[in-house]
């Protein structure tokens, strides 16, 4: 009789820690593999400070717009389009 | 654009023809012979020139050539149009006033004693022409002298010729002939000198097919016992004119009108002047009184570039 009930108790015991190491197992692996996902996604997004380089063919590089700052004795306006140069010149005679 | 310049008459000489093409070319380089030729005829300081010999020839018909036919058929018109203030029958009151050389070797000072020749002849009725012989009679005391008028006939005269190989302009030493607007159908520029700072131009005019030309007494001019002479001879004082008026230009149908009505202009002086020029639509005019005034005819404004 008492070789009986040792045995069951023994059984028990098995299946208890079967079970623990299964949940063990299980909830390693589940967190195990979280973390390798997000380490891989970070490493494949890519840095917003790298450079970025365009190469452009058979076309002139644009040029950035040179900005100068505005002079005070710079016109506003133009001013109207002068005579042109006279090809002569009218005068009393003279050598 | 072909242009040459060259020295004849007394004065820098300037042609040009809005043309690039070889025969333009070949003509232009003709224009500086043709002004030989014509200072050989009309000079009165070349001793052997054709107007010489017509002057030292007084009291008998001498036949004459066609250029001197033209200048003083066109000095007749000229005494017509100004109402006989422009005559080149000034020579003698000229040389009273010692204008006897060419400027260009004028003293600044003559000693000779000067006196009024209150005489001077119309052109028309004083020197005699046969057509038929194309011959001048010049009486005993009148000899003649075109002065301006045979550079305004000149620049004339060359404009039309050049005019077969493009639209041509021709200053003679400042009166200019211009045969008709540009290639490209733009007006001309031509300045007006400031005679109080010659190196500017007090204006610049839009020409095309006129003569212009500017008479004034801010150049020739000389002292003479004192007194101070110039070239523009007042035919109803015998004397240089006493005007107001330093320099006159005058816009008109060719050279030779605008150089009679410039010449005439400083000669009445500034207000009569510009009744003149406001009395006769065909005129346009500028005049730059001795005491710095401008005066401008209201036909000025189609004429003043802006």
């Amino acid at each position: 009789m008492q070789n009986k009930n040792s045995h069951r108790w023994l059984d028990v015991q098995i299946v208890i820690m079967t079970l623990a190491m299964t949940v063990s197992l299980a909830l390693w692996n589940l967190f195990a593999s979280k973390n390798q996902t997000v380490t891989q996604t970070q490493a494949t997004t890519p840095s917003l400070s790298s450079p970025q380089v365009t190469i452009y063919f058979g076309n002139p590089a644009p040029q950035a717009p040179a900005i100068t700052a505005p002079s005070n004795d710079t016109p506003a306006i133009s001013a109207p389009s002068a005579a042109p140069m006279p090809v002569t010149t009218t005068r009393s005679s003279r050598p | 654009m072909n242009q040459i310049e060259f020295h004849a008459m007394g004065s820098r000489m300037l042609a040009m023809v809005d043309s690039n093409s070889i025969p333009a070319e070949h003509l232009l380089n003709q224009v500086p012979v043709w002004f030989e030729e014509w200072e050989n005829v009309l000079s009165r300081f070349r001793l052997d020139s054709e107007l010489s010999r017509l002057n030292r020839s007084t009291g008998m018909p001498v036949a004459v050539s066609q250029t001197l036919w033209d200048v003083f058929h066109g000095s007749c018109a000229a005494e017509t149009w100004t109402d006989g203030l422009v005559r080149p029958t000034v020579l003698d009151a000229l040389l009273q006033a010692g204008y006897d050389r060419s400027f260009d070797f004028m003293p600044t000072s003559v000693s000779m004693a000067s006196s009024a020749i209150l005489n001077l002849p119309d052109l028309s009725t004083a020197v005699g022409w046969d057509e038929s012989t194309h011959s001048l009679f010049l009486p005993e005391s009148v000899h003649l002298d075109f002065g301006g008028m045979a550079k305004g006939w000149s620049a004339q005269q060359a404009a039309i010729r050049l005019a077969e190989v493009g639209p041509a302009l021709v200053d003679a030493g400042g009166d200019i002939a211009i045969s008709g607007i540009r290639s490209d159908g733009d007006a001309w520029p031509v300045g007006i000198l400031d005679p109080f700072h010659p190196d500017r131009n007090l204006a610049t005019l839009r020409l095309g097919a006129c003569g212009v030309a500017t008479s004034g007494v801010d150049y020739h001019r000389w002292q003479q016992d004192g007194q101070l002479r110039h070239h523009i001879i007042d035919p109803r004082t015998g004397m240089s004119a006493e005007t107001d008026v330093l320099t006159a230009t005058i816009i008109a149908a060719d050279a030779v009108r605008a150089e009679a009505e410039a010449k005439a202009v400083v000669i009445i002086g500034s207000r009569s002047g510009m009744e003149r020029l406001e009395a006769d639509p065909e005129l346009a005019g500028v005049l730059i009184l001795q005491n710095g005034e401008i005066l401008y005819s209201h036909t000025m404004e189609n004429f003043l570039w802006k």
